[in-house]
């Protein structure tokens, strides 16, 4: 599914670069739950943000579904990128001026789906996320964990194929971080691909892969 | 989809109030002052545009060449035969109008009610043909066929006979005529040549009011309006290029006169706003007060669009985040795009919905700048409403187009980590400030240009006196036959100083003919100003002697053949001791008996020329009465006393000299305060803009400010630091702003033969109140800042 071949990310900076990432080669296999590992500024979010087509590398060449997204210009980015991968922060990064059914209904809209069929995607999750009663508030009259579900329902409402999570339970305590975690495994088993970043070696272990990075490399 | 959009900006307009308020009042007035002028420009642009057969109408004005008459050559009028000769020379010519009009004339109705109409006379059929007149009631054809007969207008019928059938009725006109009523046509628009004349009547009718009627009707006369209707797909360029053959066979043949003229054919479209000419029968409009209107509507919406551009990126770093997952989410470049700039189109929805009421409260003061009547009506016709709308898109498109390109740019990776924008467009935004500025500042200083300018015109000493004098229009010659009784009633008042008739006032003398006097090198011929005067007119308006004498009663000769002629005049004719000489003024001879100074007789846009003064009464058209300054009201109820005495059928017009003198500037007046309003608008709109950057940067810095407080930083040492910025884009704009101002305004003032010079102090000055108005917005927003309790804004970051 996603195939890194020596993927290098620098900055360049009055002519000095400064590497992120360095060499990457990295395979994904459709199904799999992958935990990214590594000290702070290590390259982890800029690992993610890549292969999640958000950031693009400096060097070296990404396949996905064996498709080379190193050549791709951007709308054709924007469309692979919408239609096959979910993502979820550390800071849920919802949107404040809309309510939580508004939210989950963003991406339909950009992918122009029809009004009904929208609103039984949106009721169908808001159901099975157990929100149907918030469906009204705003982000800031929930709390962190019921943020975090809802940003994960407006992760997963397209179907995506992968889901990048950035640290999905930093900003939670442990209690709500196991819910999470569960979630995501769940995901997981009805068959999307997953690849988290934790700091947790708890959460670690509901992947079935650990990748550790350390100063933009993969440890072996 | 544009419904979650409109969620947003809804919720963000009632979350930011600030930012909504000075945006929305920015893009309200802009939009307001942008549709009011549209109003304006259409109805002069729609100007005599309305007739079916506009196209194909020419108006044929003539050119004297060198006969410079008020600034010009050109003439409105030619001969009463022109258009008929026309039509029967050239095929191509389809119709014809000759007409002519008269002013204020007395219509008596059932011998009681009095009215002062302006009449219409003119070639019918022609006229309606021509001009498409819808009659309600007659037919075109024969309605003014016989003498004596009249058409109303359906305003002016309902005016004289109420819901009564007017056919058939009479109207007196000059309580002597009676005419009777054949037709009603459809009052036409008011921006129609023909939108004042209510009533209407044929040649034949006129012709029989005439006594000398040969000579009026001949070649010799020019005083018609003549229009020519030319069949269609004729280029005019052909017709004209005949019409030197016309002047050769008909004009110079008839009246054996070898005068160069040149005949020209100008198009219907042109004649109100392009009028070059002399004389028309309306005044006519000015393509450049619609043109600096226009710009100024451009500057304003332009000013007020920065403003929008300048908050709106300024705050777009507070978005940068919702950018950034909106395209985590799925969201591609051309939907931002999309969201942001319905963003900016609401707001200049609800600005527009705020324009329109600015539009009905300010339109009388508008009409009053513009000198048009437009009803509120005018504010619910479709054709409005539809520009207004455009206007409020397309501003919400300019000024949304480019903070939508600045915040769909984001990068969402940069943006989601939390990376600011901030600084980033902020080079961009000091030049739309350093812009807003520099064309606020140009106004200012236009405006004082402008104003000087006017002061000196009003100040300047134009050689004769004009204060305390009270003007009555005699109207007609049964009037001017009282003439002497009224003057001996009035003199006989203790508060009247002098009291004199004349054919014109000082203030604008526009009658000329050729003077002749033989020299020794043969025959001198100069154009010259004339007017009529009596033994008072010299002394009401202070006007002095140089050499020789005033007309006296006790000179019997003097009332016949005596002339009074300017410094000018005799220098034109090459004498040195002008008294005693003998003129030859249109054949006949005069001596003069005195040589007045010179005084300005027109605007100060021309220079002195020659004119002289002869007596003779039937000429007589205004009474002037110089009063003494106290008790001038019980001095105006003696006037209107003596006026009702001999004159009781005339409305008692009066005016005051000096009243009149500044209407001669009317165009200018209205220059000035169409650049003087505009100069306050977008000084008051550019400086929202300005107190909103101020409190944005202000809020940005709160935390900044805290620390450099706590560090010891005086509240001053704050508010100097914080305003330096702005001001330094204030100064800048005045460099660019002096230039311009200077360029236009030398430009201007060209047109004036006496004008002002430029002084720097004007530009200091605009250029010192600019800085001025900015740093106390500025200053607002600095000092509150810099007063704040430092722990509190460091702690809350
Ligand atoms: N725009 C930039 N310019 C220069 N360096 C950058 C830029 N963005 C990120 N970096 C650097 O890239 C490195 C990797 O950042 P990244 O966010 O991927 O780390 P991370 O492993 O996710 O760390 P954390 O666990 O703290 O989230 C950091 O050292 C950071 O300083
Ligand atoms: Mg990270």
């Amino acid at each position: 599914m996603i195939k890194l071949n020596n993927i290098s990310k620098y900055y360049e900076n009055k002519f000095i670069k400064t590497f992120v990432l360095r060499n990457i080669n990295l395979e994904i296999n459709e199904g799999e739950f992958i935990s990214v590992m590594g000290p702070s500024g290590a390259g982890k979010s800029t690992l993610l943000y890549i292969i999640g087509m958000l950031d693009t590398a400096s060097e070296g060449e990404y396949y996905f579904y064996d498709e080379p997204v190193h050549k791709m210009k951007e709308k054709k980015l924007t469309e692979l990128h919408k239609s096959h991968i979910g993502f979820v922060f550390q800071q849920y990064h919802l949107i404040d001026e809309l309510t939580v059914l508004e939210n989950l209904e963003t991406p339909l809209l950009y992918q122009k789906i029809k009004t009904s069929e929208r609103k039984g995607m949106v009721a169908d999750l808001l159901d099975r996320f157990n929100m149907v009663a918030k469906k009204d508030l705003f982000p800031n009259q929930l709390s962190g964990g019921q943020q975090q579900l809802v940003a994960i329902a407006r992760a997963i409402i397209t179907k995506p194929k992968l889901i990048l999570a950035d640290e999905p339970t930093g900003n939670l305590h442990s209690g709500q971080g196991k819910e999470i975690m569960e979630l995501l495994k769940k995901l997981n088993d009805e068959g999307t691909t997953i690849i988290q970043v934790t700091h947790s070696e708890e959460n670690a272990k509901y992947g079935n892969k650990i990748i550790k990075l350390n100063d933009g490399w993969i440890e072996k | 989809m544009i419904k979650n959009y409109f969620k947003i900006v809804i919720r963000n307009i009632t979350r930011h109030k600030t930012f909504t308020f000075l945006n929305i009042s920015g893009l309200a007035i802009g939009i307001a002052v942008a549709s009011l002028i549209m109003l304006y420009v259409k109805f002069e642009w729609e100007y005599d545009k309305s007739y079916p057969n506009t196209d194909s109408i020419y108006r044929v004005i003539q050119r004297q060449p060198g006969n410079i008459f008020m600034g010009t050559d050109y003439f409105g009028v030619t001969q009463e035969p022109l258009g008929r000769t026309l039509q029967l020379e050239f095929p191509e010519v389809n119709n014809y109008v000759t007409m002519s009009s008269w002013k204020d004339v007395v219509i008596n109705i059932d011998r009681k009610k009095n009215y002062e109409e302006d009449i219409l006379y003119a070639t019918a059929p022609n006229l309606f043909n021509m001009f498409s007149f819808e009659f309600i009631q007659g037919n075109p054809e024969n309605a003014l066929s016989q003498q004596n007969t009249v058409i109303l207008s359906e305003n002016d019928a309902k005016k004289f006979f109420g819901n009564d059938n007017p056919v058939g009725k009479t109207i007196t006109v000059r309580e002597n005529e009676t005419w009777t009523v054949t037709g009603v046509f459809k009052s036409m628009p008011a921006n129609s040549q023909f939108a004042n004349y209510g009533i209407i009547t044929s040649f034949e009718t006129y012709a029989s009011t005439l006594n000398n009627r040969e000579q009026t009707f001949a070649w010799g006369n020019n005083s018609w309006c003549t229009y020519v209707q030319l069949k269609n797909g004729i280029n005019p360029e052909f017709t004209q290029t005949k019409l030197p053959y016309i002047i050769k066979k008909y004009v110079n043949s008839a009246t054996g006169s070898k005068k160069v003229r040149e005949y020209y054919l100008q198009s219907l479209k042109d004649t109100h706003l392009y009028n070059k000419a002399n004389f028309a029968l309306n005044e006519n409009g000015d393509i450049k007060i619609v043109l600096v209107l226009i710009a100024m509507a451009f500057i304003i919406i332009t000013i007020a669009s920065i403003n929008y551009m300048n908050l709106s990126t300024a705050r777009a770093s507070l978005r940068a985040r919702e950018v950034g997952v909106r395209k985590v989410i799925g969201a591609n470049k051309i939907q931002l795009i999309t969201q942001f700039v319905s963003d900016s189109i609401v707001y200049s929805i609800v600005a527009g919905i705020f324009a329109l009421i600015l539009d009905l409260l300010f339109l009388p003061s508008f009409n009053q700048l513009v000198g048009i009547k437009f009803s509120s009506t005018a504010l619910f016709q479709p054709s409005f409403l539809i520009g207004f709308l455009v206007i409020t898109l397309l501003v919400g498109l300019l000024s949304g187009a480019y903070p939508a390109f600045v915040l769909s740019n984001y990068q969402p990776a940069q943006v989601i980590k939390g990376d600011n924008a901030k600084g980033k467009h902020s080079a961009l935004r000091r030049i739309l400030v350093v812009t807003q500025f520099a064309a606020s500042i140009a106004l200012i200083a236009c405006t004082f240009i402008i104003l000087s300018q006017m002061n000196y015109i009003r100040n300047k000493d134009m050689g004769y006196n004009r204060e305390n004098i009270i003007v009555l229009p005699l109207k007609d010659a049964s009037v001017v036959k009282q003439l002497e009784l009224m003057k001996n009633d009035l003199n006989r008042h203790s508060s009247i100083v002098e009291v004199t008739a004349s054919s014109h006032l000082p203030i604008n003398i526009n009658s000329s003919t050729h003077v002749k006097i033989s020299g020794e090198t043969g025959e001198i011929d100069v154009q010259s100003y004339q007017m009529y005067g009596d033994y008072n007119f010299l002394p009401t308006f202070g006007i002095s002697i140089v050499d020789g004498r005033n007309f006296s009663k006790s000179v019997a000769t003097d009332s016949a053949n005596a002339v009074l002629i300017n410094q000018s005049l005799a220098r034109s004719l090459g004498l040195k001791d002008a008294v005693g000489k003998t003129l030859n003024i249109n054949g006949d001879k005069y001596n003069v008996i005195g040589i007045i100074k010179d005084f300005n007789m027109h605007s100060l846009h021309q220079k002195i020329l020659p004119l002289f003064i002869r007596m003779h009464e039937p000429w007589l058209q205004y009474l002037s009465i110089k009063t003494k300054s106290q008790d001038l009201p019980a001095t105006i109820d003696y006037i209107k006393s003596v006026w009702n005495r001999y004159a009781e059928q005339r409305a008692f017009d009066y005016s005051f000299l000096d009243s009149d003198f500044n209407s001669l500037y009317k165009r200018e007046e209205r220059f000035a305060e169409i650049v003087s309003y505009s100069s306050g608008l977008a000084i008051f709109i550019a400086c929202l803009g300005l107190l909103g950057l101020a409190s944005f940067i202000v809020e940005q810095k709160r935390k900044e400010i805290g620390i450099r407080k706590v560090l010891g930083a005086s509240v001053s040492d704050v508010v100097g630091t914080l305003s330096k910025q702005f001001l330094k884009l204030v100064f800048y704009a005045n460099i660019i702003a002096v230039p311009a101002a200077y360029y236009f305004m030398t430009n201007w003032l060209q047109d004036f033969a006496y004008r002002i010079n430029i002084s720097w102090w004007i530009f200091v000055l605009s250029g010192g109140m600019a800085l001025l108005i900015a740093l106390i917005t500025v200053s607002s927003q600095t000092i509150k800042a810099a007063l704040s309790n430092p722990v509190k804004s460091i702690r809350y970051e």
